[in-house]
């Protein structure tokens, strides 16, 4: 399974991948353009505005019902960044013609997203103003409410204090100032500029017919003049010498402790299939070093995670821990890491680390949105590898070359979210 | 449970163009086989043993045993630890299946997804989950990690959020603790309190197994019969506290590090059927009742989004089955109090005019091919298959019950979900500036 890629011209590229073994089609458009103070904001709160209503269905609730009518579809509004790219659009999983009454719902979703985009609900020639406020503020409401998850929080605390002086630091969303400044003409504006300069990638996964979905995409986002501006290429991840510390408080019972790493291994770097079986053999599961090590034997914490960030080449390891423990914990989780990179890494751990792998790769051919968004990162800087041909390279990695790729990680930031309310206090208000 | 003759059956259904194959093995052990060409096979064993399982006994035992809060937890984590010193996790890779367990409210479940190798996976997982072997040692390990887990959860809003929701709701029936127990709880946990829920619950009469995906049904026979082949069926019994139909507490409030309130309205509902058929059926209209009357495309969300009262965040939490039964609306707001009392009144209406048929209809129909969906993996088939098994139901059966459904129906159920005093509010609230 192997997608086919046909640009359209004017920075507008479709991507295909027939296969019948699913009940649903997945279907996604996403515009694509670089990670700027300036517009991330903008960007991101674009999706969700034009969601409320559109020319034909200008509520929120006449656009559900249509979705309802159409065999409980959804449109989901999606946001996200990769490396220094920003992308946002629309996403949705549509049943597939002969399980919805021979209703072609790929079809009409598509024409749904067009719809939404460039026939959005408007008053007085502008988006709607009060759908902006709207949004604005469930988005406002979203970036603070990160402190809710506290681990995810102190993900993202570290991430940002790693790349501090970079564009790539802003929130996803870009900051609640940023936000707070959007008014509906500068919204307007920014849909104009997203319409005319911004890359679109649309992908289909499932049964279709190709010459009328290809027909239907080109009426729909080629009838406007398109003049695409180029995405740069991401910028590396360059870590600090020394490393720093970071420590903030807060009245929660766990503390957050996060190593941050950088590396000069990123997507399409020669020795990335070697990084790739270094993180499974490090963090990937319950035979790897951290949870055996630090989990099992020290009773340290509950999970001990890796997340690595291949197009900046970040690598942050996770854990959440008793306030007292930070020191042995810090300690045990280097220990694991200079293990690796003195190759002290057994026959088993190096085969069950590859055999996990093999199992996660082939079992993305069940999940179409996960074959979407490989293609999609990788696509990003020009590369076409399919997952399987990726597994085939890092089947013949050896110890040596996973010894050199945790030797190229070097720990740029410690960051620790301190609780400051004592694990045995019992705060509920049960009475 | 009633599973038809003759042994095994063969269950079609043409409005899925799925199939699966249903045994009764003579250990008592359920045994599904759901074919499905994708890549992937999963497998899954789960057990009626859940956090609700507290006080219970065993065939014909006169007295009722009570164990610590957070046992079944706790017996799930150490499950993956073997007599010969090496962990579960550890066979499993060489076998490259990805394995996992989890516990709820009502089951535990152990499973593995895997691309090749299915017979030894599953030799693997039924292997750990009928040898127990808990030691002084082991235990006491173990509680340093649950301690974490259990410290991790009471730093997350919505889960304080959503057991002060049930702790709203019964005052004394086990839905109220949380599923891995507390910190003191699971300090009292030894090696004998796991073994005699060992015993009580994880025996094969007591469970079921699912696979699905690419697997013959007689080699898996043959591996379920090389573990429990000799093992005759027990009976086990568990009891929960009856509740008055009323909820205990109107309200139940928290303070924690959060950027805007929280609020979760509970309903309680004690009308529990005991015949399977009639639970499945209630549980589809209370989640109609939910995407009807609560959803997007319903007043009740648009109007309080408009006003800012609630965020896409807004949700419905329902639960029906033999154990307890609840219907719960959640999400964030800047005046909890004010989506109560629009809730009160909302749901005061619902309980005396009949559904709209339209509403209905759409609603009925997202929710239908919602059910179609999640036949396109097999960790979601076996997981609702299951889950459907060991409350007595047949997961078929929602899809023709989702075909036969009319308006009344839900509309019978929301007359007599709604009232007052079934109500509970609970909120996580920002800490106050200091």
């Amino acid at each position: 399974m192997t997608p086919e890629r046909i640009e359209l011209g004017s920075g507008v590229a479709l991507n295909l991948l027939p296969c019948d073994t699913f009940k649903t089609n997945c279907l996604s458009v996403t515009f694509l353009c670089p990670m700027r103070e300036d517009s991330a904001a903008e960007n991101a709160l674009l999706p969700f505005v034009l969601k409320r209503g559109t020319e034909r269905l200008p509520t929120m609730t006449a656009l559900t019902r249509e979705l309802e009518m159409l065999y409980g579809s959804h449109v989901s509004a999606r946001v996200g960044k990769v490396g220094d790219t920003q992308f946002f659009g629309f996403h949705s999983s549509p049943l597939r013609e002969e399980f919805a009454e021979g209703t072609d719902v790929t079809a009409k979703i598509l024409a749904l997203m067009g719809e939404m985009i460039y026939h959005p609900y408007r008053e007085d020639g502008l988006l709607s103003s009060s759908y902006t406020e709207g949004e604005k503020q469930v988005m406002i409401d979203a970036v603070r409410s990160r402190i809710n998850n506290k681990g995810h929080y102190a993900l993202l605390r570290c991430r940002e204090e790693m790349c501090r002086t970079d564009a790539s630091a802003l929130p996803e969303t870009g900051t609640e100032e940023q936000i707070a400044a959007i008014s509906a003409e500068t919204l307007t504006a920014r849909l104009d500029r997203v319409r005319t300069t911004y890359r679109l990638e649309i992908w289909c996964v499932g049964v279709f017919d190709r010459e009328a979905l290809t027909e239907q995409v080109r009426s729909i986002f080629l009838c406007h003049k398109r003049q695409p501006m180029p995405l740069p290429p991401h910028r590396p991840f360059v870590p600090a010498e020394p490393s720093r510390r970071v420590t903030e408080k807060l009245p929660v019972k766990q503390g957050k402790l996060c190593l941050g790493f950088g590396t000069p291994i990123r997507t399409g770097h020669p020795m990335a299939p070697a990084y790739t079986l270094l993180l499974e053999v490090l963090s990937g599961s319950p035979t790897a070093k951290l949870f055996v090590n630090v989990r099992e034997k020290e009773s340290l914490c509950y999970y001990c995670s890796g997340i690595p960030e291949m197009q900046k080449g970040i690598l942050i390891l996770s854990s959440g821990i008793e306030v007292a423990d930070r020191e042995r914990a810090e300690a045990a989780i280097l220990r694991e890491v200079a293990a690796c990179c003195r190759g002290e890494i057994s026959h088993e751990e190096m085969t069950a680390a590859k055999k996990a792998i093999e199992t996660s790769v082939r079992a993305m051919y069940d999940e179409p949105s996960a074959l979407i968004s490989w293609y999609f990162k990788r696509g990003l800087i020009g590369l076409t590898e399919s997952p399987l041909d990726y597994w085939d390279r890092i089947a013949t990695v050896t110890v040596d070359d996973l010894a050199k790729a945790a030797k190229t990680l070097s720990l740029d930031t410690v960051y620790f979210l301190e609780g400051t309310l004592s694990g045995e206090e019992d705060d509920d208000t049960d009475a | 449970m009633t599973i038809p003759m003759p042994n095994p059956v063969t269950v079609h259904s043409p409005l899925l163009r799925e199939q699966y194959t249903v045994v009764r093995h003579k250990s008592g052990l359920t045994v599904y086989l759901f074919s499905k060409k994708l890549t992937t096979t999963y497998a899954l064993i789960a057990t009626r043993f859940g956090s609700v399982d507290n006080c219970f006994r065993v065939g014909d035992e006169s007295d009722f045993t009570t164990v610590p809060d957070g046992v079944a937890h706790f017996l799930e984590h150490k499950m993956f630890e073997n007599e010969d010193g090496e962990d579960t996790f550890v066979k499993f890779s060489r076998t490259g299946a990805n394995a996992n367990a989890y516990t709820g409210f009502c089951s535990t479940a152990y499973l593995f997804s895997c691309v090749d190798e299915v017979y030894a996976s599953l030799d693997i997982l039924l292997r750990s989950v009928f040898s127990p072997y808990f030691t002084e040692e082991n235990v006491k390990k173990e509680q340093g990690i649950i301690a974490q887990e259990i410290r991790m959860g009471e730093d997350d809003p919505y889960n304080a959020l959503q057991y002060g929701m049930l702790q709203g709701l019964y005052e004394k029936h086990s839905a109220r603790i949380d599923i891995a127990g507390t910190v003191p709880s699971i300090l009292t946990i030894t090696p004998e309190t796991l073994y005699r829920c060992h015993r009580a619950f994880y025996n094969p009469d007591n469970m079921v197994l699912c696979v699905c995906g690419q697997a013959e049904l007689d080699k898996v026979l043959s591996v379920v019969d090389g573990i429990v082949g000799d093992v005759t069926p027990v009976k086990v019994e568990s009891v929960y506290h009856e509740e008055k139909a009323a909820a205990y507490r109107p309200r139940v409030e928290k303070r924690m590090q959060v950027a805007k309130p929280l609020f979760c309205i509970g309903v309680k509902d004690v009308a529990i059927s005991r015949d399977p058929e009639e639970r499945m059926k209630k549980e589809l209209a209370m989640q109609l009742i939910a995407s009807v009357c609560f959803g997007r495309s319903g007043d009740f969300y648009n109007e309080l989004y408009r006003e800012g009262l609630i965020s896409p965040q807004f949700d419905t939490w329902t639960w029906h089955n033999s154990a307890f039964s609840f219907f719960s609306v959640l999400g964030d707001s800047p005046d909890p109090e004010e989506v109560y009392r629009r809730f009160v009144s909302y749901a005061d209406k619902l309980a005396r005019t009949p559904i709209d048929r339209e509403d209905f209809e759409r609603c009925r129909r997202a929710l239908y091919a919602g059910f179609i969906k999640s036949f396109d993996s097999t960790e979601e088939i076996a997981g609702n298959l299951v889950d459907e098994a060991l409350d007595g139901c047949d997961l078929f059966r929602i899809g023709e019950l989702l075909r036969e459904m009319d308006a009344d129906t839900v509309s019978q159920v929301a007359a007599q979900l709604f009232r007052p005093e079934a109500y509970t509010l609970s909120t996580v609230l920002p800490v106050e500036d200091s």
